[in-house]
């Protein structure tokens, strides 16, 4: 028996697979894509575009398609601490097939990074992300082929995606977009929804202003009666915006079919104190977190409506993190000691992480004093 | 100088095994692990309101507690998942195929299956009884092989297991030829081919036969908190027994000296010294990518197996109770047609593949999702070139088309509704598997059966390297693929890695190897043990 095998072996070419399906994935789902910013521009009106295109020198030719929603994460390193932030895309797959990728930040932030990121950034600057990701896409055999979007300003991105892939062809079903703002000058991306509604007719806007009027815009603040006022039969509603807007929109919405309720979910700061459940008494404002590193032991401190993961970050500890919102895993830490509160909404965790005591940071904040455990860091 | 005992490329179900068997040895022991969770395919992952078990659908050799099997004495003897709720599923499938020859249920037990089978056809006893003892002879000939890593007394083995001497080359199929297993008898008997990815003209008897024995003599079992929460545990044993894994890193190369392992380099620009290695990862990866001088013999090794097949599936959240949806099941096996060339040839292409199996856990836990609502997973494979043509631009639009194909046909065979039902939706082609897992091509079954890879060509030498001290578990190892046996391959590996030699040399167990092995194991084992060491098989009771 093993004769006649060894003998096999001696006649045997070596084989290299052609590896095609290796391939394809390499190519939807880069572990690296090298960037260069190659151009920033001023859209006034309170926004920066941002446009990247592959860094040809550095080994990225060419840059990974994407579902519109999706977004990219960038590391960030600035003087006393290493992060990570996370954009939608509002570019469109054809772009990227194109090579460019497009992302838009708000000037007016009032967070620390988004502050670094608009002082420091600069033309001609190199950067390595990973793929693009994130679940908040259409997907035909889940939703209705009508989609109600509604968005509140800046978070208008994600529909931007949808919308131009609609135009061209990458996507394929009903966009209904809802999209308000305060004033008519924060409408920044009218022109860019009129110019692809004129072109095709699966995409629509209602444009809703707060407080002014202006022709072609209705005044007022979305609701499920208003929107229904302007749209026939079923449909899936995709929202994007602050916590407030969706909680807002939790209640015009209230006992919707989970089936036909989508959230764009990306590092949503939420006010912990005044959420629902959580506890009337908590014992301090500012908790000690032992944590325990490849390195050592490090103690820091958690502010009670901090997150566990900021609270990390600021201290030199760097644990991987994408999404920030609770639902990618990549901040998965276990926790050895002490309880936290995790808000409904942003507790992605899977029965085991329970059992065995795990968490994720990002979306954690302290009811005691803790011991973690961080992975590789 | 070396930093640790043992280093474990992986901790996938393999390695976290090996790990574990290494620690409780008192072995200095490493994991080196390129994802931030242990598990590999063992894991889950959460859209909405549910959380979907990635791979494990029908644990092999667990059983009962009182009537365990393998696995669940590998599990129970170093404390894996101790209080994890176990589910032991009494159906073994109900089969059909599309072109409405069959459509019938069976028990996983082996006097009710056999029952069954005779209701088909009262005259297949003689050649069913003779199936099943010729099955059986096999299960103990491989343990007996096992124990020995393939260097058995051929004298002994011949005298003890003369018919799996010779039958051990046969197909499945042959093996029913020269039984005259009746063609009805015979489409339900080889049914579990779709889990194996090969047909039952391709393949080896012996294997099948353990499968599908050991289904029927333990019952298939999932634990209610997915496989994910097995991994998990496994952490939890190998901190408390002092090993260290490292997450977030991949090893990029093995270091290796004068044809012996050194240790390794990982991308963080680290190293780690042991003059043992473990890898999770299959042999075909480690030669081509991660040795700077690999040897020809191993290179060859790897290329006269061709990879099975590639894995798809398809994971749906819906927002109704399985009642409601009609769904009576847990394991739906549904062919195109019991031709089984037919149904593997058409596996080359998204646009003849029809085969699939079903999956509804809720069928065997009510509350495994939310009160009115049901998890079910498709599950089919694909030999390699069905995914050669398929163009970025195309793919999600592809794989949404072909799962909707898949649903579809379930949906009109069964004579119900579930697509209107759709809450959360999650697709995994070969893409996906290749991106997520590094499984070369998509390719989740191992390497394919055939005249070169069955249990005795693995056992022999061909899954261990010509490097000195580097050892293979998981997947493409002995036993092939199969969630039970990746667990055991890294028990297996362990035990060996230990025994090896200080020089470094691959060694077979001598008898007095055995002993001391066994001296230092016989407190893990509650049983007497006919053979001396249980590394590779069970016993027969």
């Amino acid at each position: 028996m093993f004769k006649k095998t060894e003998k096999s072996i001696k006649h045997t070419e070596i084989v290299q697979y052609e590896n095609t399906v290796d391939n394809l994935a390499a190519s939807l789902h880069p572990k690296v894509q090298h960037l260069v910013l190659s151009k920033i521009t001023d859209l006034q009106s309170g926004y920066i575009e941002f446009l990247f295109k592959p860094d040809i020198l550095a080994g990225t030719k060419k840059l990974a398609v994407f579902r519109p929603g999706q977004f990219i994460t960038f590391d960030i390193e600035m003087k006393d601490m290493k992060t990570t932030r996370s954009f939608p895309l509002v570019s469109s797959p054809l772009d990227a097939r194109s090579g460019f990728y497009k992302i838009i930040l708000k000037r007016e932030i009032s967070d620390k990074v988004g502050n670094f990121i608009l002082k420091n950034w600069r033309e001609g600057q190199k950067f390595s992300i990973g793929a693009p990701s994130g679940n908040f896409y259409y997907e035909k055999l889940r939703d209705f082929s009508n989609v109600v979007a509604v968005a509140f300003g800046s978070g208008v991105f994600p529909f931007m995606s949808m919308a131009k892939a609609i135009y061209e062809g990458d996507e394929n079903f009903n966009l209904t977009l809802f999209y308000e703002s305060n004033r008519a000058k924060n409408l920044v991306f009218k022109r860019f929804f009129d110019w692809i509604a004129s072109r095709t007719d699966k995409v629509r806007v209602v444009y809703i202003l707060e407080n002014e009027n202006l022709s072609g815009c209705k005044r007022g603040i979305v609701s499920r009666d208003m929107i229904e006022e302007n749209v026939e039969g079923g449909y899936s509603i995709f929202l994007s915006g602050s916590q407030k807007f969706y909680e807002y929109m939790k209640n015009q919405y209230f006992n919707y079919p989970p089936k036909l309720y989508r959230t764009f979910d990306l590092k949503q700061s939420v006010d912990v104190i005044s959420q629902k459940n959580y506890p009337k008494f908590v014992s301090s404002e500012i908790f000690n977190i032992q944590v325990k590193c490849r390195n050592g032991i490090k103690v820091i401190q958690c502010m009670k409506n901090q997150t566990i993961l900021s609270a990390l970050e600021k201290n030199g500890i760097n644990v991987p993190s994408g999404c920030r919102s609770g639902k990618c895993a990549l901040c998965h830490t276990k926790i050895v000691a002490g309880q936290v509160y995790i808000p409904d909404d942003f507790d992605g965790r899977r029965i085991a992480d329970f059992k065995y005591g795990y968490i994720h940071p990002c979306c954690s904040y302290p009811l005691s004093n803790l011991i973690l455990v961080v992975k590789d860091c | 100088m070396k930093d640790y005992d043992i280093i474990v490329i992986g901790a996938g179900s393999g390695g976290l095994a090996a790990a574990v068997t290494a620690l409780k040895k008192n072995k200095r022991v490493l994991i080196i692990e390129k994802r931030n969770v242990p598990g590999g395919f063992s894991t889950s992952f959460v859209r909405g309101r549910f959380e979907f078990d990635v791979s494990l659908h029908e644990l092999n050799s667990f059983g009962a507690y009182e009537n365990q099997g393998e696995l669940r004495r590998f599990f129970e003897n170093y404390r894996i998942a101790p209080d994890l709720q176990w589910l032991q599923i009494d159906e073994a499938f109900r089969l059909i195929s599309l072109d409405n020859e069959i459509d019938m249920e069976f028990p996983s037990d082996v006097w009710k299956f056999r029952g069954k089978l005779l209701e088909m056809d009262s005259d297949a006893d003689l050649a069913l009884s003779a199936f099943f003892k010729l099955g059986h002879e096999c299960l103990e000939a491989e343990n007996f092989i096992a124990e020995t890593n393939g260097k058995p007394d051929i004298k002994l083995l011949r005298k003890r297991y003369p018919n799996y001497v010779k039958f051990a080359s046969y197909s499945l199929d042959k093996v029913f030829k020269l039984l005259h297993m009746p063609k009805k008898i015979k489409d339900v008997l080889s049914a579990y081919w779709i889990y194996l990815g090969v047909p039952p003209e391709k393949l080896r008897f012996s294997h099948y036969a353990s499968l599908f024995l050991n289904y029927l003599k333990r019952h298939p079992y999932i634990p209610k908190e997915r496989s994910y929460a097995i991994s998990l545990s496994f952490d939890k044993k190998i901190r408390e027994l002092g090993g260290k894994i490292l997450y977030n890193t991949a090893v990029e190369k093995i270091i290796t000296e004068n044809g012996k392992v050194k240790g390794v380099l990982t991308d963080k620009n680290e190293k780690f010294f042991a003059d043992k290695i473990i890898s999770n990862l299959t042999p075909y990866t480690v030669y081509r990518n991660l040795l700077d001088n690999p040897v020809e013999r191993d290179l060859k090794k790897t290329s006269i197996r061709e990879f099975a097949s590639c894995g798809f599936t398809v994971f749906l959240g819906l927002n109704k109770s399985f009642k409601d949806l009609k769904i009576k099941n847990y394991n739906y096996i549904i062919y195109d047609t019991l031709d089984t060339q037919k149904s593997f040839a058409d596996a080359s292409s998204l646009k003849t593949n029809r085969m699939m199996t079903v999956s509804c856990p809720n069928v065997v836990s009510r509350d495994y999702s939310p009160e009115g609502t049901t998890i079910l997973v498709f599950n089919t494979f694909f030999t390699a070139d069905a995914w050669k043509e398929v163009k970025e631009k195309d793919y999600y639009k592809i794989k949404s088309d072909y799962a909707e194909k898949m649903i579809e046909t379930f949906e009109k065979k069964l004579n119900i509704s579930i697509r209107e039902f759709i809450e959360e939706i999650e697709i995994a082609t070969p893409v996906t598997y290749s991106d997520y897992l590094g499984c070369p091509d998509g390719n989740i079954y191992g390497f394919l059966y055939g005249t070169y890879h069955g249990i005795m060509d693995d056992l022999s030498f061909l899954h261990e390297s010509e490097i000195n001290g580097l050892r293979f578990c998981g997947g493409n190892t002995v036993r092939q693929f199969g969630y039970g046996q990746a667990y055991l391959s890294g028990y297996r590996a362990a035990m060996l890695s230990m025994l090896d030699g200080m020089d470094g040399k691959n060694s077979h167990i001598s008898a007095e190897d055995r002993l001391a092995l066994n001296e230092i194991d016989a407190n893990y084992y509650k049983k007497p043990r006919y053979i001396e060491i249980n590394i590779g098989g069970e016993k027969d009771e």
